[in-house]
């Protein structure tokens, strides 16, 4: 089972996004689908335990198969 | 003469979660089109056009019309300098705040997802999309 669980403040307006269960090419159907609905304003991080996060402002991709690799 | 102002920082993506949302805050009577002219108070017709639009009838007599112009970046607001009053801060957050409600519903439907809704103890709104 796949879970995204948005936070939206309703003071600020401002919203933030975790996900969960979501790996593979699956990463990039989601955030397509996130730019069409929230512009391209997200900032999604893709961290290496099938995690990412989405907030307002910036964008910046990390995790399996975008990083530097291992040290050798 | 009031002067329109397009605000660039706020931006909506999906027009029809702009239209619901905008329907979420008291304006249900929404126009929606390509580079309409926006009217002032006077019935004077304005130079600024926009693609959503809410006329001033339905928002006061001595208002002019609210307008959304398409953007490469989405539906921006143009609201003009009168109108700031109504149409101020607080009405922009409002209007987010439903605006990603409904947004997240499109996504949970383009996902064939389900969505629960909870409110938390200090007013926050969390919303689990489950696919």
């Amino acid at each position: 089972m796949r879970e995204i669980e948005f936070t939206i403040d309703p003071a600020t307006g401002q919203m933030s996004s975790d996900f969960h269960g979501i790996v593979g090419a699956d990463c990039d159907a989601v955030s397509a689908l996130l730019e069409a609905e929230f512009g391209t304003a997200a900032n999604v991080t893709i961290k290496p335990e099938d995690y990412y996060r989405v907030v307002n402002q910036g964008r910046q991709q990390v995790g399996p198969g975008r990083g530097p690799g291992p040290r050798r | 003469m009031s002067k329109y102002i397009q605000y660039n920082d706020v931006c909506f993506k999906n027009r029809d979660a702009l239209v619901a949302a905008l329907k979420q805050v008291g304006l249900p009577n929404v126009e929606v089109g390509e580079n309409m002219n926006l009217y002032g108070y006077h019935g004077d017709v304005r130079p600024e056009v926009a693609d959503v639009i809410v006329r001033r009838k339905y928002i006061g007599h001595l208002s002019n019309d609210l307008g959304f112009t398409r953007t490469d970046k989405g539906y921006v607001p143009v609201i003009s300098d009168y109108d700031r009053s109504r149409f101020n801060a607080k009405f922009v957050t409002d209007l987010q705040v439903a605006y990603q409600e409904h947004a997240i519903q499109s996504l949970a439907t383009k996902l064939r997802g389900s969505i629960k809704r909870e409110v938390g103890p200090g007013g926050q709104i969390k919303v689990k999309l489950r696919y």
